[in-house]
């Protein structure tokens, strides 16, 4: 009987590890299989709950562990203000803010951890203790786990896991499924502004501005080879009028107009075209109400190109800051020299390219210490071939910031087990200043390791040399 | 008269007769079209020509186009009448006829950015960059492609990284539910579809985000030197018949993959796979589909195969009968194999894939974007595109032009075009491990289903 109760659980163990783990994003589900994924061998421990400075760690475990972050990938991956909730098969979970999976905090990275064929939520800290003290640092109050009363982080780790779920406040926008009337009259019309404070302008906000003798102005267009007649007010200053801070509004307005931004407009029938605003003068776009002494729903007109003119105007968005939120790393770049020839490509150059990849891969350094992770890139070999074709007796050499060359030989540089990159990605997120945007590396699914010296750091230059 | 004006007058004599025609904008002369656009002519039984469509200059909106001919000024003449090269001249054949063209005048708002660009993926990017090439080069336009595998999935990675996106992406149904959702493609409700199929394919939420381009559709291959030819009007029980003949080869395909396994649900009497709103696998025909195939792989009357193994084992003539997409013809067709085409054996419905052309949300350039694709969509580039590439052109017109095969023309009548709601999606993701244990026998067919719709039911609540 008991071989039989044996045999059968060894069937359960069986099925459960072959069924996987469900991944869920609210438009997609995901069954994760550790199989399809490679896997690193990591040692980390959590500690018990604690009322003194006493330390109550458990022994430090080693498990096969799959980052977590590459698997949320298949679901569309977190954003800020999304959670993430861990579910044991036995009910159990766990809610982990979007910081604690993507921010590295002192938790470290987050894994899915195998231990005798059982799935474990697990982070593991550079120095491989999840303390209390780093889950309190790193979670607050909101998020860490207690027992009875006392922090515990061994309640952060979650046995058995069945379902990964991004808990999400994210909806299709309401204005993408609107199917307004189009384009007639609309007494009452919202549009709706993204990207500032104020959500939306109605027909009520056009009245009240008419009924204080505001800003509404009567222009006459030209379009077709007809003239109309209309009521509107400038775009900027509906938009301005949108923002929070209305103190400074009007008197800056102009100024961030003149800096250049970019303002999506968006048809009730889906129509939608970008502008800079550098390209539009202020004073030559508005948002109409009335064509001819009939209202009309609102449209964009003025004196501007014919793509610009939306009629049915849905929403307008501000992109004020995306030139601030882009990386400036973004723009660092890199020169290629070869048969005479050079070229210079920043990062959103190589991001850009057929052949930027993303895979696992390590160096490690002479004392035996083990660096690596999904590491983005271009492959070596089709960069060079931007300008040459590599042969068998060409020679690659790096030059780094501070002087330093690596060479490689072509036929190193085409091994089997691995593709050599120059990666400037790790983990998701640009490699940084420190110690050197660019990096050779080889990767591959089994993240193949290479000698710390072979992998290049604070890459400048890559020059092919042809030995004859 | 001096040696200079004999040289010009000279230089005119030889050019006149070439200078066939003038193309006006807004009656300004912005080029003249001679021999030239020869070399961007069809071969019609007509003869060497193109339609009216593909020289008229794009514009913002088109309020006028006259053609002056040596008959006089002719208006409202159809988009799709052939300009034909006839002894030197540009003639427009109309009802029958044909009359010389002296000029072509267009009147509308010119477009003012002359750049686009645009990502493409899967098969048959070559005959497809060459397509958007001439329309470049018909109109002198910036158009700069590029070859983007997942393009979906990098528009929304760069979408969220704020970056520049591009004007123009290849999408599949599946990608659209994503897309929206990200908010990186728009809704193009505003651009008539009459004459096109597919267009269910693309529909989300009640709103159309792509136009279909072409698609492809699943198809039996069959090795004639082991299996001899095939009645197209063959059933399921003709193949496990022709399957369990030893020289035969058997019949093997990826058993294993819900993308293979719909043709089977739909053949064994399920209407739809989403069925008012809702995901449904525990039912009789799915129940009944996967047993039979469990069934008929445990007797080996079938072998399930991944892709890889299943084309090495077709070429290679070690098994005779698989089913695969009709974008693996061009594949044997260049290796040599005497194979033949069958549709799928009654009552199998065969899935179409559908690839369409999407704007993104975010273009600066949506004009020009949207004349790109009702060029590409147009009646004679998609005959020359899909002929090219082995595609089957999403515009009925193109499609009653073009010579099919039997195997692909009768699986277009009973075919299944994929829906692009995301229910698809998570259908795919979760059948895609449970057949596998059911193939395997690792699990019944019964738990399979309820396994599969436990998971499914968890997980529509957010999908929808």
């Amino acid at each position: 009987m008991k071989k039989l109760l044996a045999i059968m659980f060894t069937v359960l163990i069986a099925i459960a590890s072959i069924a996987g783990i469900t991944v869920t994003c609210n438009d997609s589900t995901f069954v994760f299989d550790r199989g399809d994924f490679p896997s690193l061998r990591v040692v980390t421990r959590f500690e018990g709950p604690q009322p003194s400075s006493d330390r109550n760690g458990s022994d430090y475990i080693e498990y096969e562990a799959i980052p977590l972050i590459s698997v949320l990938e298949y679901v569309g991956g977190m954003r800020e203000g999304d959670l993430l909730k861990i579910e044991a098969d036995d009910g159990y979970s766990k809610l982990f803010p979007f910081g604690a999976i993507y921010g590295r905090t002192a938790l470290g990275n987050p894994y899915i951890g195998y231990r005798e064929e059982k799935p474990y939520f697990i982070f593991v800290p550079d120095d491989g203790e999840v303390s209390n003290e780093d889950m309190l640092a790193s979670l607050g109050e909101e998020y860490s786990h207690f027992y009875d009363g006392l922090p515990s982080s061994k309640g952060l780790m979650v046995k058995s896991v069945s379902t990964i779920r991004i808990e999400t406040s994210r909806t299709v926008s309401p204005l993408i499924m609107e199917t307004a009337a189009f384009p007639g009259p609309s007494p009452d019309w919202t549009v709706e502004i993204k990207g500032s404070g104020k959500k939306e302008i109605s027909s009520i906000d056009f009245e009240a501005d008419e009924a204080d003798g505001g800003h509404y102005v009567e222009i006459s267009l030209e379009r077709k080879g007809e003239t109309n007649t209309y009521r509107a007010i400038p775009l900027w200053l509906v938009v301005a009028a949108a923002r929070e801070d209305e103190q400074k509004r009007f008197s800056q307005y102009r100024e961030l107009w003149e800096g250049g931004f970019d303002i999506t407009l968006t048809s009730v029938d889906g129509y939608s075209v970008t502008f800079n605003t550098l390209d539009v003068p202020i004073e030559a776009i508005f948002i109409a109400d009335e064509e001819n002494g009939e209202k009309i729903a609102p449209a964009i007109v003025g004196e501007i190109s014919g793509k610009l003119w939306v009629k049915g105007l849905a929403s307008i968005e501000l992109d004020t800051e995306r030139y601030s939120y882009e990386d400036p790393r973004l723009s660092v770049s890199l020169v290629l020299k070869a048969g005479g020839l050079e070229r210079e490509f920043t990062i959103a150059d190589l991001e850009a390219k057929s052949y930027y990849v993303e895979n696992y891969g390590q160096y490690i350094t002479s004392s035996g210490g083990k660096h690596g992770g999904l590491y983005g890139g271009v492959e070596l070999v089709k960069l060079v071939g931007e300008l040459v074709e590599l042969k068998p007796t060409s020679t690659i050499r790096t030059v780094a910031s501070d002087g330093y060359e690596t060479t490689y030989s072509a036929g190193e540089i085409e091994s089997a087990d691995g593709i050599w990159i120059v990666a400037f990605k790790l983990d998701g997120d640009y490699l940084p200043e420190d110690p050197g945007y660019f990096r050779t590396i080889k990767v591959g699914p089994n993240m193949p390791a290479i000698e710390s010296r072979r992998s290049a750091k604070m890459v400048e230059i890559i020059e092919v040399i042809d030995l004859e | 008269m001096k040696l200079r004006e004999l040289t010009v007058l000279l230089w005119l004599l030889l050019n006149l007769p070439c200078l066939s025609f003038e193309v006006l904008l807004n009656d300004e002369s912005i080029r003249s079209w001679d021999g030239s656009l020869l070399q961007y002519c069809y071969d019609l039984p007509q003869g060497k020509a193109i339609p009216l469509l593909e020289i008229l200059p794009p514009v913002v909106e088109r309020d006028g186009c006259f053609l002056e001919t040596e008959r006089g000024r002719l208006s409202d003449v159809p988009m799709d009448s052939l300009l034909v090269w006839e002894e030197g001249d540009w003639f427009l054949h109309l009802e029958g006829e044909g009359v010389k063209i002296l000029s072509v005048a267009v009147y509308g708002e010119p477009i003012d950015n002359d750049y686009l660009q645009v990502w493409l993926d899967w098969e048959g990017i070559t005959a497809l960059k060459e397509s958007i090439q001439r329309f470049s080069s018909i109109n002198g336009l910036r158009i700069e492609t590029r070859e983007v595998p997942k393009a979906s999935s990098k528009l929304v990675s760069v979408v969220r990284a704020r970056g520049e996106v591009p004007d123009v992406i290849m999408v599949q149904s599946s990608d659209i539910s994503r897309l929206v959702y990200e908010e990186a493609i728009q809704s193009l409700d505003y651009i008539p579809v009459q004459g096109l199929s597919g267009l269910s394919s693309f529909n989300y939420e009640g709103r159309s985000w792509a136009i279909p381009f072409y698609f492809d559709c699943q198809l039996v291959f069959y090795n004639r030197g082991l299996v001899g030819e095939i009645d197209p009007g063959w059933t399921l029980e003709d193949l496990e018949n022709l399957s369990k003949d030893p020289g035969s080869g058997g019949a093997g395909w990826n058993i294993y993959s819900a993308y293979w396994f719909i043709p089977f649900q739909l053949g064994f009497g399920k209407r739809d796979l989403i069925e008012d709103g809702r995901v449904t696998v525990l039912d009789g025909p799915t129940q009944e589909a996967l047993g039979y195939l469990v069934e008929r792989v445990d007797d080996g009357t079938f072998r399930a195969l991944e892709r890889d193994p299943m084309v090495t084992l077709f070429a290679s003539g070690k098994v005779g009968i698989i089913l695969s997409g009709s974008y693996m013809i061009e594949q044997f067709e260049r290796i040599g194999m005497d194979f033949g085409l069958a549709p799928y054996p009654e009552p199998l419905r065969p899935v179409l894939d559908y690839k369409g052309l999407a704007i993104t949300r975010k273009t600066r350039n949506p004009i020009l974007a949207r004349r790109l694709i009702e060029f590409l969509t147009s009646k004679y580039v998609q005959a020359s595109f899909c002929k090219a590439s082995y595609k089957i052109p999403s515009r009925r017109e193109a499609l009653d032009g073009m010579e099919l095969n039997f195997a692909i023309s009768s699986s277009l009548e009973r075919g299944y075009p994929l829906p692009a709601d995301p229910l698809y999606e998570l259908y795919k993701d979760t059948m895609w491990k449970l057949i596998r244990l059911a193939i395997s026998d690792r699990l019944g067919v019964r738990e399979v289903l309820e396994k599969g719709q436990k998971i499914i039911d968890e997980n529509s609540g957010g999908v929808q």
